[in-house]
This record gives structure tokens, C-alpha cells and sequence, in this order.
């Protein structure tokens, strides 16, 4: 059966808007009613839940690196301690063959406390994560707080983005170096 | 020679002490950010190893103000830092660096970048 396009302008009839209209309208209302309900309660999640959840993961991060930085401190002190006593040791009249394993301890020494540029490196990759939850964090309470009279609290200047590097990495580039001394003419 | 060693990290700093100690006899003052190196900076200094990322000043920030100082035109300074890439080495170049090393370092290219940079201001 083919229907007459309707005009928009001409005056609805009562069947349209009874009692059918009503129905709908009451359909609408109980659909608006639920998603509301819907959206407070993820709103709920995200400013109870998420974001304690994200600034508390944050925390943990700067824990570590706190752990981290602790811990290569202490390795330092011991490594320059034994490296003093290594050195006491050479200055004392040692069988000849004992010369060249002073030499190694030293030597073994200097490398371990080399290797605590991981510390570093490790410490602003961590600051990095640190930057992305807490932009994260604030991203999702500001979603939350939409349209609401919440105060949303700003972090998102807590760190400055020039105190770490989002690229660094402890894999071994065996031709960085190189590559860099090359845009020396070395 | 006083050698001024500027990195937010103090096992860095500690490291980098360390290998000059090994590599030559040096006088070091340390420093924690670009603005404390400032602080700091005396024109007697012969070198500076400096970081890049560092928090209230950067070490590219340090470079260009050491360099607009009359007393820090001709200093030798040696980038050590985690970026690596040509624009970032690039961008040290026109700051004002004279070196470049990526970290993680080995003492041995420290102790390279060191002599080949001094050799350049003894000539």
C-alpha cells in the first residue's frame, strides 16, 4: 500500500497523537531515566574507582623509582668502598702474580657501578608512565565531572615534561653512538 | 681542570665523577638542574658535561644561556643524554654543544669525547 508523504507543517491528526504518541513519549522518558541512572553510576566508577586506581598505580611507580634510586645509592657507597680497599690492597707487598688481579677487581668494580645507568634510564621511563596515568586520570575525571558542579583538581603540571625523556631506553644500540659522532665528521 | 657536571640524577652524577676521576685529574662541581649549574658556573671552568632532561631547567636551556654569557661563548660542553636521535643531536648542535654522548655511556667514549673536545681548545 503506498502512503501520501506528509507534510511536516500540516496539524497532526488525534490519532497521531493519542494514545500511541503517549506511549512513545512514555517509552523515551523511562529510556532518558535509565541511561541518566546509567551515566551517574559510570561516573560513580570512574571518580570512586578508576582514578583512585590510576593515582594509586602512579604512586606505586614513584615508589620504585624511589626504591631504585635508594638502591644504586647503596651499591655505589659499597662499590667506592671495596674500590678503596682494592686500592689499600695493591699498595701492599703482594706475591707479583696478585698484581693483575687487583687490577680485575678494580676493574670489575668500575664496571658494576657503569651499569647503574639503568637506574637513571629506568627512573625516566617510570616518570613517563607516572605522566600518562596522571594525564589519564585527569582526563577521566574531567569526563566525569561534565555537566556537573564537581571541582575537578588539575595535575596535570605536577611534573614537568622536560624532567624526563619518553624515549628513553636501556636496549643496547650498539651504532647510536656511532651515528651521532658521524653528524660530528667523526 | 674544573670540570662542571650537571645531571638531575645523582647516580649519574656519581658515575660520571667517578670515570673522570679515572680518565684524568680533574676538579669537579656538581649540579642538579641548568639553573643550579648557573649558580654555579665559574669562568675558570674548562669543561661541562651536562644532561638534557632535567627538571626547573633543561640542559638545552642551560647550554643557550651559558653560551649568551660572554664568560660561556667557548666552554667545551659535552651533552650526555638519553635522546639520541639526529634532531635532538641537531637541535644540541645549534643550542651551542661542542659533544654529544648517548646514554647508557661507556667510560671509554666519555674519556674519548673529553680529550678530542680539549684538544680542539688547545689548538
Amino acid at each position: 500500500m503506498l502512503l501520501a508523504p506528509t507534510d511536516p507543517c500540516e496539524p497532526r491528526t488525534p490519532r497521531e497523537s493519542s494514545p500511541h504518541a503517549s506511549h512513545d513519549a512514555a517509552t523515551l522518558a523511562q529510556m532518558l531515566h535509565e541511561a541518566t541512572a546509567r551515566l551517574a553510576a559510570q561516573r560513580e566508577a570512574l571518580c570512586g574507582e578508576a582514578a583512585p586506581q590510576l593515582r594509586h598505580t602512579e604512586d606505586r611507580l614513584r615508589d620504585v623509582t624511589a626504591a631504585t634510586e635508594s638502591a644504586a645509592t647503596s651499591i655505589m657507597d659499597g662499590v667506592n668502598e671495596l674500590t678503596a680497599l682494592v686500592a689499600q690492597l695493591g699498595q701492599m707487598a703482594l706475591p707479583a702474580e696478585a698484581a693483575p688481579l687487583v687490577e680485575r677487581l678494580t676493574d670489575g668494580l668500575f664496571d658494576l657501578m657503569v651499569h647503574l645507568q639503568f637506574q637513571d634510564i629506568t627512573s625516566q621511563q617510570l616518570r613517563y608512565a607516572e605522566s600518562v596515568l596522571r594525564a589519564t586520570e585527569s582526563q577521566l575525571v574531567s569526563m566525569a565531572a561534565d555537566g556537573t558542579d564537581m571541582v575537578v583538581e588539575d595535575r596535570t603540571d605536577c611534573d614537568a615534561p622536560s624532567a624526563f625523556d619518553p624515549r628513553a631506553s636501556s636496549k643496547p644500540m650498539p651504532n647510536r653512538q656511532a651515528s651521532i659522532d658521524a653528524l660530528f665528521g667523526g | 681542570m674544573k670540570v662542571l657536571v650537571v645531571d638531575d640524577s645523582s647516580t649519574m652524577r656519581r658515575i660520571v665523577v667517578n670515570s673522570l676521576q679515572k680518565c684524568g685529574n680533574y676538579s669537579v662541581v656538581e649540579a642538579e638542574n641548568g639553573e643550579e649549574a648557573l649558580n654555579r658556573w665559574t669562568p675558570d671552568t674548562g669543561l661541562v658535561l651536562t644532561d638534557w632532561n632535567m627538571p626547573v631547567m633543561s640542559g638545552l636551556d642551560f647550554v643557550k644561556a651559558l653560551r649568551a654569557r660572554p664568560d660561556g661563548a667557548s666552554v667545551p660542553i659535552i651533552m650526555i643524554t638519553t635522546r639520541g636521535v639526529r634532531e635532538d643531536v641537531l637541535t644540541a648542535v645549534s643550542a651551542g654543544v661542542t659533544n654529544y654522548i648517548a646514554k647508557p655511556f661507556t667510560p671509554a667514549v666519555l674519556k674519548e669525547k673529553i680529550e678530542l673536545v680539549l684538544s680542539v681548545v688547545a689548538a
